[in-house]
């Protein structure tokens, strides 16, 4: 029976239409990238990688603070944020009979889609301000010899708010990866009379070993690049990191401030952060990717 | 055992802790901006200057600027990620899926601040002599169409939304169709259908998840705050033609914050933030159960 050509015709225009879709929406992702690599190359130097930054028109500007700082934002925020998600994780996947479970689930996946920037003035008004020890009667919080006040623009707020970006995303993908342990292996080792925490630590997130540590990268590469939180908590810095309750330097605001100024040689430096920074993210989506699971699976 | 009990505690303990923090969000964000509430009422939303220096403080144009970026954003995203979510989903060759889909998702790993650079150093100026020169000089006879076009502003910052949400609303109809029953589009093709045929049944019996989608897509737009910040432009006042210059929500947060001129004025910028949250929070909340209730229904009509 021969096919009425009109529907094949019609057919072979919706197939190159979805093919031209694509390809249009992969033009903006090179175009980016072939920008990057460009502009960030041809700036590039290795006394950027080095040297403190100095102020437009002052030859020998480096953004050496802003790499230390990010570094170190992510560093404390994983100390927060990981074992948070991960515990809000296990929680999602192993006790799937527990009532609180949906619930829990919902907040975390609403609190995954909320913008960042409202995180950002949320710790800009708990801590920055201090106002959650107004919401205790007291004007800072004391343990020990250590005090807690308002916190003013610090490094430690700015830790916190990446923080809170990455328990979602941890604790999401951390549940997918333990829903996937084979439940026989957890019976198995019930049935040998290990306890239930036993089991959760010893056989199921070392069974999930590897999406564990992709859901920690997954988070990693999107708190490293977050800037509007960063703008309401950390506020930035020209200098080295000194201290965890002073202002710090960020790559991604790096980024902002010298994109936004009318100074070539700034433009210039925020085009080589950008390229440190796709290139950091990119090393964790791809490459580490490759790695873990050549080095991991099972 | 007792372990287990502990165990269980402190992880109930950790999850409420967490609901809580949400909680807390929304009360503080409340707190923060409620100074700014009993002074203006209902002409911060409703007023239309905003002028911290005499502090008058009215977002109507910001909230309208906000809508407008979104909406142009939604316009060029939505059919593009169908037609790519299909594309992913069933044009592909199994081999080539992976590396495909993680091309679209890069598009999401891109920070937002590197697209504002981009979007400020070369997707404005380009726009501006190779698109809204010639599209003004052409159709200098509609009015919203008129007015200097300087590359930035209310359109420049759709588009570059439009490419940020694009790779979020692709995932979840992407998954969607690959959750759907086999059956459905067995039955489509042994009754002959083509492709296009099969794409438009898939999308009926995806008609919720990608209502869902694309409220999600509205969502993340609407609070996305580096990349719009170094497009807009920046300026008070209602815009009056898709190539003005404009603010949204987030972005005056931005541009704003860092050079507040007195308390009031961050207050002012604190309910900015609030009225973000409550839009983005009423948006993600209707999406999520919408995602909940077709899942479920797939769900249902497997087994």
């Amino acid at each position: 029976m021969r096919i009425p050509s009109l529907r094949r015709f019609y057919d072979l225009i919706f197939v190159s239409i979805c093919v031209i879709a694509f390809i249009l929406a992969m033009i903006p992702l090179a175009w980016i990238l072939i920008e990057i690599i460009i502009n960030g190359i041809s700036a590039f130097s290795i006394q950027l990688l080095t040297n403190l930054p100095r102020p437009a028109g002052v030859p020998g500007g480096g953004i050496a603070n802003y790499i230390q700082g990010t570094i170190i934002l992510v560093a404390i925020a994983s100390l927060i944020g990981f074992p948070f998600g991960l515990f809000i994780g296990v929680f999602l996947s192993e006790f799937k009979e527990h009532k609180l479970v949906p619930i829990v689930r919902f907040f975390v996946d609403v609190f995954a889609e909320f913008p960042s920037i409202v995180i950002g003035i949320f710790v800009y008004v708990i801590l920055v301000r201090g106002e959650i020890f107004e919401l205790f009667g007291v004007q800072s919080i004391c343990i020990g010899a250590i005090c807690l006040g308002p916190m003013g623009f610090s490094a430690l707020a700015g830790s916190i708010s990446l923080a809170l970006l990455m328990i979602p995303i941890v604790s999401k993908s951390v549940e997918e990866s333990l829903n996937l342990v084979p439940v026989s292996i957890k019976e198995a080792a019930l049935a040998l009379g290990m306890s239930r925490w036993r089991t959760v630590f010893s056989i199921s997130i070392s069974y999930a070993r590897t999406g564990i540590l992709l859901a920690y990268i997954l988070a990693l590469s999107r708190i490293a690049g977050e800037a509007a939180p960063l703008l309401l908590t950390v506020l930035g810095s020209y200098y080295w990191f000194s201290g965890l309750f002073d202002r710090i330097g960020a790559l991604p605001l790096a980024i902002f401030t010298y994109g936004i100024s009318p100074f070539e040689d700034l433009r210039a430096q925020a085009w080589v952060a950008s390229l440190l920074l796709i290139l950091a993210i990119l090393f964790l989506n791809i490459g580490l990717k490759i790695l873990i699971r050549r080095r991991f699976a099972w | 055992m007792k372990g287990d009990y502990v165990f269980l505690y402190i992880l109930v303990f950790l999850s409420l802790f967490f609901i809580s923090i949400v909680f807390l969000l929304g009360f503080e964000l409340y707190q923060g901006s409620s100074q700014i509430f009993s002074i203006y009422g209902i002409n911060f939303i409703l007023g239309s200057v905003w002028d911290p220096v005499k502090n008058i403080y009215g977002i109507a144009p910001i909230i309208v600027g906000s809508f407008l970026t979104c909406l142009i954003a939604l316009i060029l995203a939505v059919p593009i990620s169908l037609l790519v979510a299909y594309f992913i989903s069933d044009l592909t060759p199994a081999k080539l899926k992976p590396f495909v889909s993680s091309l679209v998702e890069l598009l999401a790993a891109v920070p937002s601040v590197i697209y504002g650079l981009w979007g400020l150093l070369v997707l404005a100026p380009f726009l501006r002599s190779n698109v809204y020169l010639p599209l003004q000089k052409t159709f200098y006879f509609i009015p919203i169409f008129q007015g200097a076009s300087t590359g930035y502003g209310i359109l420049t910052a759709g588009i570059i939304l439009a490419i940020m949400i694009l790779p979020t609303i692709t995932s979840i109809i992407r998954e969607a169709i690959e959750l759907l029953p086999l059956q459905i589009k067995e039955a489509a093709i042994s009754l002959g259908a083509f492709r296009y045929q099969v794409a438009r049944i898939i999308f009926i019996h995806l008609k919720l998840t990608i209502i869902a989608a694309i409220i999600l897509g509205f969502a993340r737009a609407f609070g996305e705050a580096m990349a719009v910040a170094m497009v807009i432009g920046g300026k008070h006042g209602f815009p009056v033609s898709i190539f003005d210059t404009g603010y949204t929500l987030p972005s005056i947060i931005v541009n704003e914050f860092t050079e507040a001129v007195n308390p009031l004025h961050y207050d002012a910028l604190i309910a900015v933030g609030f009225i973000l949250f409550i839009i983005a929070l009423l948006n993600i909340v209707f999406a999520r159960l919408l995602i909940y209730r077709s899942t479920r229904f797939f769900k249902l009509s497997i087994t």
